[in-house]
């Protein structure tokens, strides 16, 4: 509460000059119109009321799910790489049993150059041919008769030398 | 909720309320911009700064009104925002433009005659480069009693100081100011 009869008695007291002076204007202005203007520039500013309660559900609502979608998104693609990755190859003959040896030269035989057998020199080129074919029309009929022939072992010693 | 909040009650509860926000700040601003514009405007005189001043205040007010404890009154809080806001500035101005601590009035001597928004006679020129001449928070105490006419419990409310201390500062503040002007006017 403004104190102005207390103020007017303890300025007169102290200096009359300036009780005097306190009762006049102090020669200061403002612009025209500058209060009138200064609500409109502060308050588009201002954050005014928040949203209507129905769109706020809709907000809560989407802060859930968003989440959730992302980690059904992220899951989705590493399903789709897992299903989609090639099938491994055991290239470790060491890890394969006879039969399987046996199965993979039978189904690769024909992309098996003979001569890069023979410059592996995995195939002795006289101990199979001269041994265990007779009458071999030429070189690949009696390395395909070899290959039937051939102990596990010696099928190992033939993949790791195609490799 | 009242449509138009008249009293500082009406005018938290309303601020305090996501849907009556705006109106709130609104009331506030038609029952306290001019008050708070004057008092900050007497603590840096130029209209301009006292606007960005203002400015900066009021946003305070309007982000931290939900952390007013309502230890004092809400007219109380206001001018003590408005109050540090003006002085912040000052202490910053005078780094900025290097302005000597024992002659801050200096720079208001040469500008104040060409101020557009400066229109007194003599007496009051002088008067305003005396203000300037006391140290901020002197001044501040000095026009809360002065102007605001404030009593002496609700400044020591305000700024947070003992009621004897505030006498003394306003007492000593009003004799360096006679002073000044028997001084340098000229009859």
């Amino acid at each position: 509460m403004p104190d102005k009869n207390a103020l007017r008695q303890e300025l007169e007291a102290l200096s009359p000059l300036l009780a005097k002076l306190q009762q006049q204007p102090d020669g200061l202005r403002v612009p025209d119109d500058y209060f009138e203007q200064l609500s409109v520039q502060l308050l588009p500013s201002q954050p005014t009321s928040r949203p209507p309660a129905a769109t706020r559900r809709t907000l809560r609502l989407k802060r859930a799910i968003y989440p959730l979608l992302a980690a059904a998104a992220v899951l989705l693609f590493i399903g789709v790489r897992w299903l989609n990755q090639p099938a491994t190859e055991c290239l470790d003959p060491t890890c394969l049993q006879s039969v399987e040896i046996q199965a993979y030269i039978n189904d690769h035989i024909q992309q098996f150059d003979s001569y890069t057998l023979l410059e592996a020199g995995t195939i002795p080129e006289t101990s199979y041919f001269s041994e265990s074919v007779e009458g071999a029309a030429d070189f690949d009929d009696a390395l395909q008769h070899a290959v039937y022939t051939l102990h596990p072992e010696e099928l190992e010693e033939l993949l790791q030398a195609t490799n | 909720m009242p449509d138009h909040p008249q009293s500082d009650e009406q005018i938290l509860t309303c601020l305090r309320n996501d849907a009556s926000r705006e109106a709130g700040f609104r009331a506030l601003l038609e029952k306290y911009q001019e008050r708070l514009y004057w008092h900050i405007r007497r603590m840096v005189f130029s209209h301009e700064d006292a606007n960005d001043v203002l400015q900066n205040c009021l946003i305070k007010v309007f982000r931290f009104i939900d952390q007013f404890e309502e230890r004092a009154s809400l007219y109380s809080w206001l001018f003590r925002i408005a109050s540090n806001e003006a002085i912040t500035f000052l202490q910053q101005r005078r780094k900025q433009m290097g302005i000597s601590l024992e002659e801050p009035q200096a720079f208001l001597v040469t500008t104040l005659p060409s101020d557009p928004y400066f229109d007194g006679n003599e007496l009051q020129e002088k008067l305003q480069i005396a203000l300037q001449a006391l140290p901020d928070k002197q001044r501040q105490v000095f026009l809360l009693r002065y102007y605001e006419e404030m009593s002496y419990r609700e400044i020591a409310h305000t700024l947070d100081t003992s009621e004897g201390a505030l006498k003394a500062s306003f007492h000593h503040a009003v004799k360096k100011i006679e002073r000044y002007l028997l001084e340098n006017i000229v009859d």
